[in-house]
């Protein structure tokens, strides 16, 4: 090619750039409310779909060396690892069929991570590379379950004395304290309709951000709330989310992250979005989801307005505050990180 | 060839760049009491979203830009409107668009007796099917009843003997809960004086082919509009063999009804 050549081909590239279409454009969109917006980034991941595939994509955490862990119910490799880039790291696991709830816990300056499994009717505690160390099986010690079938724990949150706190989720409801050798210690929740009763008890974590009063926030998806309890698991209050599906809590720093499967107003319909608390527990920002207003101490019904998500299952908050955001049935996708905006 | 070549691997560039998808904005949320009115029902359009607009109609098409933004809530007056509407905003694919039919409330109807509904679906109370309230698609919302057996009867009595032109049944097609279309429904005038009922209309529905989303949906029968009557009777066949292709195939189907109109 001559050079007058390349100068003129180069023009009429940088013309199509301009030109194209608004598919193309830089138009960003920028998604959330208030001090809580973020950039969506749907191609962080670089994992290679022929090696290291994904299914329902769960629950991710970040570990203390900055790295991102994912796990998903795909069996040929349970977790994924990335750094916060998205460039994929390591993977393990082949035995976690029902792989749903991962919480990563600094045991004395370790990490460990609680993984449980729907299909198992287990909770697994293991090292950051798979090791298995401990295994809670089905509570009999409750009195309220006969066979392990009954139990489909879906999440774990760890006090910081070691205390395990197992949400059965998708089996009865309860939620099941044990010490951290696993020796069980008391449950309580339970489904029903009653101010501390619980409907699909999809996840549980531990609020710090009150130094002298830590206590137990836990879902209620099918209430579309959270409810808090004291550490020995007496009803404390119901933090109301009228219309959002909400998954896990992730709090950090002063705010409570969550991802909400999907609206009320539009159920089964890939309507899901992302909700952020404040410490006062009240909605500052929803991610692809209607900008929160307050009729009284109540948001109003809240719901998806922008596409970006289908059905979110959790966030991950990492160090700098960029939310990784893993999707359950949504067509195998990866996750997706969304920077924040400052 | 090179220059194409080259253009190509431009605009390739910016695809890789580029790290969002053209979002879709979702559909608004419509709020309304009823479906059914006496004198007027209001919807309200929620969309919370910045930088977009709520377009509607009233004239059965679908909403385009060129159609009213919304700001406060339609009113609508007339027998069988619907309202549709969409959002639009730069920078976002529109809406898919969402609807609403509006039904006027026919001739008085002063009582109806029915087969009994099932022990789970009781609806609210022996007005259930002439309260004019209804039209969402929650099956287990008290505006419905939900019915799992073959054969139905619902006896209409009016407010005074009068002519009357068609009949409404509003219906509830939600397939993945086993719920149905009947295959049949005939309406009896009774004699006034033997009593004998007197077949007036029967309508044959496809209660079989696959309706992928939930719907509701108004059966109308047309009546002869030369005779008097003061009492309606619809006979209602449910679907017996639910069809191959359903996990529930050869059992019964389950029917559900929120209101019936005489017009």
């Amino acid at each position: 090619m001559r050079r007058r050549d390349f100068i003129k081909n180069t023009s009429l590239g940088l013309v199509a750039t301009l030109q194209i279409p608004s598919v193309l454009a830089k138009n960003e969109t920028i998604l959330g409310h208030n001090n809580k917006r973020y950039r969506i980034n749907q191609r962080w991941s670089q994992a290679d779909v022929s090696q290291n595939p994904v299914n329902d994509c769960h629950e991710m955490v970040q570990d203390q060396k900055g790295r991102i862990l994912l796990l998903t119910n795909e069996t040929k490799n349970n977790v994924l690892i990335y750094d916060k880039n998205g460039k994929f790291l390591d993977s393990w696991g082949t035995e976690y069929p029902g792989a749903h709830g991962l919480t990563l816990f600094n045991e004395n300056g370790t990490d460990v991570l609680f993984i449980c499994d729907n299909n198992r009717h287990q909770v697994i505690k293991t090292t950051l590379d798979g090791k298995v160390l401990m295994q809670l099986e089905f509570p009999k010690e409750t009195g309220k379950y006969e066979k392990p079938e009954e139990y489909i724990p879906t999440e774990t949150a760890i006090a910081p004395n070691g205390d395990i706190y197992v949400a059965d989720g998708y089996g009865k409801d309860f939620i099941i304290q044990y010490d951290h050798k696993g020796r069980y210690i008391r449950h309580f929740g339970g489904r029903s309709d009653g101010p501390e009763g619980l409907l699909n008890a999809h996840g549980v974590c531990i609020d710090a951000r009150d130094k002298n009063k830590p206590s137990l926030i836990v879902t209620s998806r099918q209430h579309n709330a959270f409810k808090r309890f004291d550490m020995e698991g007496k009803y404390l209050e119901t933090i109301a989310l009228p219309g959002a599906w909400v998954c896990r809590p992730v709090i950090k720093g002063d705010y409570l992250y969550a991802a909400v499967l999907q609206s009320n107003s539009r159920l089964w319909k890939e309507s899901g979005f992302v909700t952020i608390l404040d410490q006062q527990n009240r909605v500052v920002s929803n991610l692809a989801g209607s900008e929160p207003t307050y009729t009284g101490d109540t948001p109003d019904e809240m719901y998806q307005t922008i596409k970006a998500f289908k059905y979110p299952h959790d966030v991950c908050v990492d160090d700098e505050e960029n939310l990784y955001v893993a999707q359950w049935n949504s067509g195998k996708c990866y996750p997706y990180k969304l920077e924040i905006v400052h | 060839m090179k220059k194409i070549l080259f253009l190509c691997t431009f605009l390739c560039c910016n695809f890789a760049l580029y790290t969002q998808d053209l979002f879709q904005l979702a559909p608004p949320m419509l709020q309304y009491e009823s479906s059914f009115f006496e004198k007027k029902a209001m919807v309200t359009i929620k969309f919370a979203q910045k930088n977009t607009q709520i377009h509607y109609t009233t004239n059965g098409k679908t909403p385009t830009k060129n159609d009213p933004i919304y700001t406060r809530p339609v009113v609508v007056k007339n027998h069988l409107t619907t309202v549709k509407a969409k959002v639009f905003g730069e920078g976002y694919l529109p809406s898919e668009a969402v609807e609403v039919c509006f039904y006027k409330q026919g001739v008085a109807i002063t009582k109806v007796e029915h087969t009994k509904p099932h022990k789970n679906y009781l609806g609210s109370g022996e007005r259930t099917l002439i309260d004019q309230k209804g039209g969402d698609m929650g099956h287990s919302n008290p505006t419905w009843m939900g019915f799992l057996q073959d054969t139905l009867m619902f006896t209409l009595d009016l407010a005074k003997p009068q002519k009357v032109k068609s009949l409404m049944a509003h219906v509830l097609i939600s397939q993945p809960t086993w719920i149905f279309l009947p295959e049949k429904i005939e309406v009896y005038f009774p004699d006034p004086i033997t009593g004998t009922l007197k077949l007036m209309a029967t309508k044959a529905l496809d209660a079989t082919t696959k309706v992928p989303e939930n719907a509701t949906q108004a059966v109308v029968l047309d009546l002869d509009n030369h005779l008097k009557t003061k009492r309606v009777v619809v006979k209602i066949y449910t679907l017996t063999h639910i069809p191959e292709w359903h996990d529930g195939k050869g059992t019964l189907g389950w029917f559900f009804i929120d209101e019936l109109m005489v017009y």
